[in-house]
């Protein structure tokens, strides 16, 4: 024992010991089995790690993994003709179902997790300005920003009155801050400002966003971290939400600008015959403006979606109204390519393919699924069109064509069913339809003989949770 | 302090008396050699001899130098002692249990030998307290605290320092576990001065919310490790229980600290001391009441299991009953709760092996202990030795410890007791060739419905399965100690532990377990699970004592500092598929566990704190006590990292007021009381930090995402507890000794979780919200009914109680968020629903109120809340229906020796507890038919209309009995918790067989428990009789 070095250290310890400011920077431990935001921050990389958080947070089963794609969302829409006995309550819009409010809660909680971590990411990245290399800042800052707008923007599509419907009624929080502290409820109106609010200074920022600028970027060029910006809220794709967000506030002239836009940028382009046929590309990643990058889309698909699975455990729709869904059957891309029959006593049934993974070794299609398509916008401008009493064979005869239908010729007698009944052709399982449902107020709808006005089933109810400690106001 | 003292020193006449008296007693001759005669004036080392009023010698009595307790060394059989003061001038100090202290300056002009006549006393008082930073006499000190030697806790148990602990002293508390019994690889479950913490209900705590700090040897320790330290290396065991006793301790005293010291050596010649034990543990089944195989089968019919009103059925079902009647009448008649146990019998093993001179002395310690559980291959295995060296020159000394241990735990490959509990008694464990069947039965309801089979667990035994861990801990503890002034001593230590643990879980393919895995999974059959972990801490402080004396004033001050650190890691993996028996190693495993990845956890803590403490008296009459401590850790959040901690305690000691001291009554009279603050701190390291967690199984766009793992709490602070404590001391008549404590103290800043609106992304947060009340009062007393010091001998009988209960003041809004949770679970539905509720006992036991079993329907009827009747079950209607802390608990027993035989005995006793007889709910009316069941099931359970009976009716498949009143039983305890009968050689001479003490015991543990209430204890590991002789010995 070498007592000298014992003494020494001790005294040292002694002087350690009184001053206070050392040791509160020894106190500031660094675990190893997580990482202190502190410490994620202080590279380029924590933050694209933290962005890429957030998107993962999204791909969540209970997110857009499946729920508020083919999920949920398709069953309120009732697009299914069979769903998993697990949501029977949401077909009949039962809303106090202890299954329908679990997967409220996970929605509700999910997205908000997502735009929490979206906020400490806001906080954190203009005083590290100076760190980022190349245009990064400013993209991860847009992307960031955009991610908050449009989790709030899915929030008030399921949980806010349409706002064509009552624009002043309480909806949600429209969340900022990453704090214990509660933001106050916002109103219909006011969400929409805000995630305006948002989305325009995301697109201000996103202008240096490759997409737009057509910079090329190459696996050399910072590891390809710019290379897929269709699965990031890219430029084009805050384009989009303002065009989806011009047209459920009314703002006709401006969606259809804002549409327009991202349709003449040329970026997105329709699948072709020949990679649906080959199964190449089932959701379409050339036309994704936005899409998520799933790992387990495969797993979902193969669970819910499956012809060799449980017919009580499976999404699939009837042959009649397989047939009934796409008239135009035989030439119809979408009837041919995405549907698959069942065995044996399955042998009617239809299995939808669009989230079962292409077998193709281009990796570029893998586990893509599709979020905003560049078909909506063509909705977008026949939905705006039709609000103001214009055609609306033009916008959707562009996506006709996409899909190998001939033109319609003349203007629909019930343009609003033609709309619906295009729109549900080209969304299948992918929960937009509910939205549409929504923002037109439909009280009857295919599939059910609901009155979806009378049940209020349009505004989904605040989780418990976030009544009671929040205490909030209903949004119904 | 009033000491009467006579020291005779008559030079010439002395030396002639004591050699005629050695020369009677027949010392040895090396005896005389040493002490010579010339050596009278070297003040190098004092001699003497240690004699009563009879001018018989006293062995064992201590002699120490005072300012000094570390030079010390006992007389041996024939009362000499040797002892180097280290300098001329220093006071001896010789004291012994029932003698009065005495003190001798040593002047250069005293002549030596000494001869010391000790006058005898009754006062059995503890001298001193030891606080880990300075020990204190026990007359100045204002805080509540008990100290017990190494001895103390041997006369009442030898199976761990807890268990003795316990009956030692009524405000430890080690809460019984009425499932996992006395299970060797169970850590207790410690209370001291009851709940200061919220129920780790969530499991937010990174230990028990409830245990104590444990100090040994100057620094904090594991339970663990006190759970194996050796009893006999104990020297001293202080319990700090109030403010003013453990505020030095800070943010982690709020639950009570232990101050362990382990033995120094002693100097002088080599010392070997072996002590040996044998251990005979036999399970205690008497609380379980089962039916035999004929009243089973009957239970079974009387439940309508082999009833139906389908004719077709009726024969099927009755064909299957025919076919255990069948086998009963064989004279099937399985007696399963004895299946999986056995008779243990452990050994164990201390040497230790001490000597030296005044300067550097050593003590080596080597022991073994092999407990050994009564399920069958149960046994912890502990294995140990320390180095302990120390060294003193001039002003300055070291002292230096060193500790390996080495553990290893076996649990029964048998599985858990419970099984065994269940089965029923007309399945036969083994086939007509004595081969063990695998199914023991099989039961089928109707022809269409499949056959359950019933499996038996004997057989999993005969596999190859594993379940054991291990640990090797190191602790290398270096104090240094320098006294520049006699005044002033400034101390050093620092500690170092490493803890290595590893434990492996394997059950093979052919394990009943697995039966349900088929086609696919067949091949995933078995399991094999290691885990493997490294600990290390490292402390260190640095302290100053320093006293003045002034008049009648008397001022101590202590201050110092320290550091604390710790880190921990753990990794383990886990692998399946493992088809064939013989092969037991993870690398035979078909693949990793599906899906499974690596599993680990970590943790790293650090603090520091600096303190500070001052007592004062006045004339040893009154006396001022304060403390503060100044404490930061790295678990609380960023802007509370710093506390304060402060305790300020008066006392009175009335015994020295004139009025008192001529009352000639009290050898003792002190008031005191206590304030002060202290915390803990056992929770989560990380809760406090904002921080990222990776997607480990996902990545996005090739980067691997991280998401906040949760909403930070950068003002997360310590629990905080206000401790209130009056006490009094008293020793009358040099016979009686009692004390008394009443406290109040209030846990404010209590961890909980708020609940969050999900809008912030979170859906709970950590705060300080809730609090809460300990109220109680103990006390203990003890009585000297005879003492004779000539011939040793003495009875005395002593009793302790105490009282504690609780309230929660303020809870928060998340733990009705619990509340909810445990409302909505659906697991073990025969057991109360732990609930919190402002104003409320955290014991309370929540039920609906019952008004017993309809005679007409068998049902039972509830008071609804709002006083109407009604056959629903409402978790809404319970109310608080009682409480389970005991209105008193404590020990009472007895001592006695005479001429070195000796006899004590404790009992520990529980009175007025309320109980939910949970064995009852789960035996008789939630039973499940296919297991065996209680036999009271056939008393009183309802059968016909009109039946009065306490017990509902019976049935194939019970409507579940949730929380009632009608099983809330009025509990008190008598446990005979140990019996120690020994005899000690001191009076034999055993110098003629080369031994200096030799002392041989017979001890009982846990011999029986009586109670008012029946349960079934030990439900997933039985109870257990501790049967032991032991034998110590030093030569």
């Amino acid at each position: 024992m070498n007592t000298t070095r014992s003494i020494t250290y001790l005294i040292l310890l002694c002087f350690a010991a009184g001053m206070i400011s050392s040791c509160n920077k020894w106190l500031d431990v660094e675990p190893n089995s997580q990482i202190k935001s502190s410490e994620l921050f202080k590279t380029e990389s924590g933050f694209k790690e933290a962005l890429a958080g957030v998107y993962t947070l999204m791909t969540a089963e209970s997110l857009y993994g499946k729920e508020l794609q083919y999920g949920m969302n398709s069953v309120l829409s009732h697009e299914w003709t069979s769903f998993p006995l697990v949501y029977n309550e949401e077909a009949e819009y039962d809303y106090q179902a202890v299954n329908v409010q679990n997967r409220i809660n996970s929605v509700w909680n999910g997205l908000y997790q997502g735009i929490s971590n979206s906020n400490y990411l806001l906080n954190e990245i203009d005083a590290k300005r100076s760190m980022f290399t190349g245009d990064n800042f400013a993209i991860i800052k847009g992307e960031a920003l955009a991610l908050r707008a449009f989790l709030h923007f899915d929030l008030v599509r399921l949980f806010g009155a349409s706002y064509l419907v009552d624009m002043n009624k309480p909806a949600i929080p429209y969340v900022t801050q990453y704090s214990a502290k509660q933001t106050p409820q916002s109103t219909v109106k006011e969400t929409y400002e805000l995630i305006l609010r948002d989305l325009e200074a995301a697109k201000e920022l996103l202008k240096v966003d490759p997409i737009f600028t057509g910079r090329v970027i190459t696996e050399a060029d910072d590891t390809g971290y710019l290379l897929n910006r269709q699965l990031h809220l890219n430029y084009y794709a805050v384009e989009a939400l303002m065009a989806r967000l011009y047209y459920y506030t009314g703002a006709y002239e401006k969606a259809r600008v804002a549409a327009n836009a991202v349709i003449t940028s040329g970026k997105f382009t329709y699948s072709s015959q020949s990679d649906l046929s080959a199964g190449n590309d089932l959701t379409g990643a050339h036309e994704h403006i936005f899409g998520l990058n799933i790992n387990n889309l495969y797993n979902y698909s193969d669970l819910y979606l499956s012809k060799d699975r449980l017919i009580s455990n499976t999404f699939f729709l009837s042959a009649a109204a397989r047939n009934a869904y796409y008239p135009e059957g035989s030439v119809d891309y979408r009837y041919i390519y995405l549907f698959e029959v069942g065995e044996g006593d399955k042998a009617s049934n239809y299995y939808l393919k669009k989230y079962n993974a292409p077998i193709a070794s281009n990796l570029y299609y893998r586990n893509k699924s599709v979020v905003i398509k560049i078909s909506e916008m063509q909705f977008i401008i026949a939905g705006s069109n039709l609000a103001e009493g214009k055609g609306i064979i033009e916008p959707l005869n562009k996506v006709r064509s996409g899909r190998g239908l001939t033109p319609l010729t003349v203007e629909p007698i019930e343009p609003t069913v033609t709309l619906l009944e295009e729109f549900r052709k080209e969304f299948f399982g992918e929960g937009q339809l509910f939205y549409q449902y929504k923002r037109l107020n439909r009280t009857i709808i295919t599939g059910t003989d609901k009155n979806l006005v009378a049940l209020k089933a349009y505004i989904l109810p605040l989780p418990v949770a976030e009544y009671e400690s929040g205490n909030r106001n209903s949004n119904r | 302090m009033n000491k009467k003292f006579t020291i005779k020193i008559k030079n010439g006449v002395l030396m002639f008396a004591l050699f005629a008296l050695f020369g009677l007693l027949g010392v040895p001759e090396r005896l005389y050699s040493q002490i010579s005669a010339t050596q009278v004036q070297a003040v190098s080392k004092v001699i003497g001899k240690v004699v009563d009023e009879h001018k018989q010698p006293i062995p064992g009595v201590k002699v120490s130098i005072k300012d000094n307790p570390k030079i010390a060394t006992t007389t041996n059989n024939t009362g000499e002692f040797i002892l180097s003061p280290g300098k001329p001038g220093a006071t001896l100090v010789i004291s012994s249990i029932g003698f009065k202290r005495q003190e001798i300056i040593l002047k250069s002009d005293l002549k030596l030998p000494l001869l010391v006549i000790l006058k005898e006393s009754t006062d059995e008082l503890n001298e001193v307290v030891v606080t880990g930073y300075s020990t204190r006499s026990k007359e100045s000190f204002t805080g509540s605290a008990s100290t017990f030697t190494g001895e103390d806790l041997k006369r009442v148990g030898n199976k761990n320092i807890l268990q003795s602990l316990q009956n030692l002293d009524p405000s430890f508390v080690l809460t019984e576990n009425l499932s996992l019994g006395s299970n060797p690889n169970m850590l207790p479950d410690i209370q001291l001065r009851g709940q200061a913490g919220l129920d780790d209900i969530r499991g937010e705590y990174s230990g028990s919310p409830n245990l104590p700090l444990f100090i040994l040897d100057g620094f904090e320790s594991s339970l663990q490790k006190i759970y194996d330290l050796d009893m006999n290396r104990v020297a001293s065991i202080t319990i700090l229980r109030d403010a003013s006793a453990k505020a030095i301790y800070g943010s982690k005293a709020a639950n009570g600290v232990l101050v362990i010291e382990t033995l120094a050596p002693k100097e002088g010649k080599l010392r070997i001391t072996y002590n040996s034990n044998f251990n005979v543990e036999m399970p205690d089944l008497t609380s379980y009441n089962l039916t035999n195989a004929s009243e089973k089968l009957q239970a079974e019919r009387n439940a309508g299991r082999y009833t139906s009103a389908t004719p077709l059925l009726q024969q099927f079902l009755t064909e299957q009953a025919n076919l255990i009647e069948s086998d009963i009448a064989r004279g099937v008649d399985t007696y399963w709760l004895s299946k999986p146990l056995r008779v243990g019998l452990g050994t164990k093993h201390g040497l230790y092996l001490e000597g030296g001179d005044a300067n550097m002395r050593y003590g080596v310690d080597l022991n073994y202990n092999n407990l050994v559980g009564v399920m069958k291959e149960s046994k912890r295995d502990n294995m140990g030795g320390s180095i302990n060296l120390s060294y003193r020159s001039g002003k300055v000394s070291f002292r230096n410890i060193l500790n390996v241990n080495f553990n290893k735990l076996v649990n029964s490959p048998y599985g858990t007791f419970g099984e065994y509990t269940k089965l029923n008694p007309y399945w036969a464990p083994i086939d007509e060739f004595g081969r063990i069947n695998k199914i023991l039965g099989q039961f089928q309801p109707s022809a269409t419905a499949p056959i359950k089979y019933y499996y038996n667990p004997l057989y999993n035994a005969t596999l190859n399965t594993k379940d054991f861990s291990t640990y090797t801990e190191v602790t290398e503890n270096f104090y240094t100690e320098w006294q520049p002034t006699k005044a002033l001593r400034i101390t050093g230590r620092v500690g170092f532990t490493q803890n290595r643990n590893g434990s492996e879980l394997f059950f093979p393919g052919d394990h009943t377990k697995f039966i349900a895995m088929t086609g696919d999974d067949f091949y995933r059959r078995g399991t094999y699970n290691i885990t493997d972990g490294k600990s290390t801490t490292l402390n260190s402080d640095v302290f100053a004592n320093w006293n003045k004396t002034w008049g009648k004033h008397l001022l101590l001050v202590n201050g110092g500092g320290n550091l604390g650190s710790t880190q921990a890691q753990t990794h383990g993996m886990a692998a399946e598929g493992f088809l064939n028996n013989r092969v037991d190693f993870i690398t035979f495993a078909a693949q990793y566990a599906q899906n499974g990845v690596p599993n680990g956890s970590e943790n790293i803590q650090r603090e520091i704190g600096i303190l500070g403490s001052a007592n004062y008296s006045y004339d040893n009459r009154y006396l001022l006590d304060l403390s503060i401590r100044r404490n930061a850790s790295s678990v609380f959040g960023a802007n509370n990292r710093w506390g304060t901690f402060w305790s300020v305690g008066l006392g009175w000691n009335l015994h020295h007021e004139s009025l008192i001291k001529n009352l000639n009554i009290f050898d003792m009279l002190k008031i005191r009381g206590s304030v002060g603050s202290t915390g803990s701190q056992s929770f989560n390291p990380y809760q406090a930090m904002a921080t990222y967690t990776f997607f480990t199984n996902s990545t996005y766009d090739n980067i691997s995402g991280t998401y906040l793992a949760a909403l930070a709490n950068d003002n997360l602070r310590w629990q905080q507890k206000i401790d209130n404590n009056i006490g009094l001391d008293i020793n009358m008549l040099k016979r009686l000794n009692i004390r008394l404590d009443y406290y109040i103290a209030n846990t404010k800043n209590l961890l909980t979780d708020l609940s969050l609106p999900p809008s912030t992304g979170f859906s709970t947060y950590k705060d300080n919200l809730g609090s809460l009340q300990n109220k109680g009062y103990e006390g203990t007393i003890s009585y000297q009914l005879y003492r004779d010091a000539k011939s040793q001998s003495y009875v005395s009988i002593f009793g302790s109680f105490a009282h504690n209960s609780n309230k929660v003041t303020k809870i928060s809004d998340g733990l009705k968020q619990l509340n909810r949770e445990q409302q909505e679970r659906t697991d073990n539905l025969s057991a109360p629903i732990i609930r919190f509720e402002e104003g409320q006992s955290m014991s309370s036991i929540w039920a609906v109120p019952s008004l017993g079993i309809d005679p007409a329907t068998g049902r039972e009827i509830f008071r609804a809340k709002d006083g109407s009747t009604t056959y629903e079950w409402n978790p809404n209607d319970q109310i608080v229906a009682g409480i389970t802390d005991p209105a008193l608990r404590g020990n009472f027993g007895v001592n006695l020796e005479y001429k070195g035989w000796g006899l004590s005995g404790t009992f520990r006793y529980t009175i007025g507890e309320d109980y939910y007889n949970s064995t009852l709910v789960s035996r008789i009316e939630n039973v499940n038919i296919e297991n065996n069941v209680d036999y009271r099931v056939f008393n009183n359970t309802w059968l016909n209309v009109g039946d009065k009976v306490p017990f509902k009716k019976i049935t194939v498949n019970p409507i579940v009995t949730r929380a009632t009143t009608r099983f809330i039983e009025n509990k008190s305890d008598l446990t005979l918790s140990s019996v120690n009968v020994y005899y000690d050689f001191k009076w034999k001479n055993l110098k003629r067989i080369g031994l200096q003490n030799l002392k041989c015991s017979l001890l009982m543990n846990e011999a029986f428990v009586l109670s008012t209430v029946r349960i079934e204890r030990g439900t997933d590991y039985p109870f257990a009789r501790t049967f032991s002789f032991s034998l110590q010995t030093t030569f």
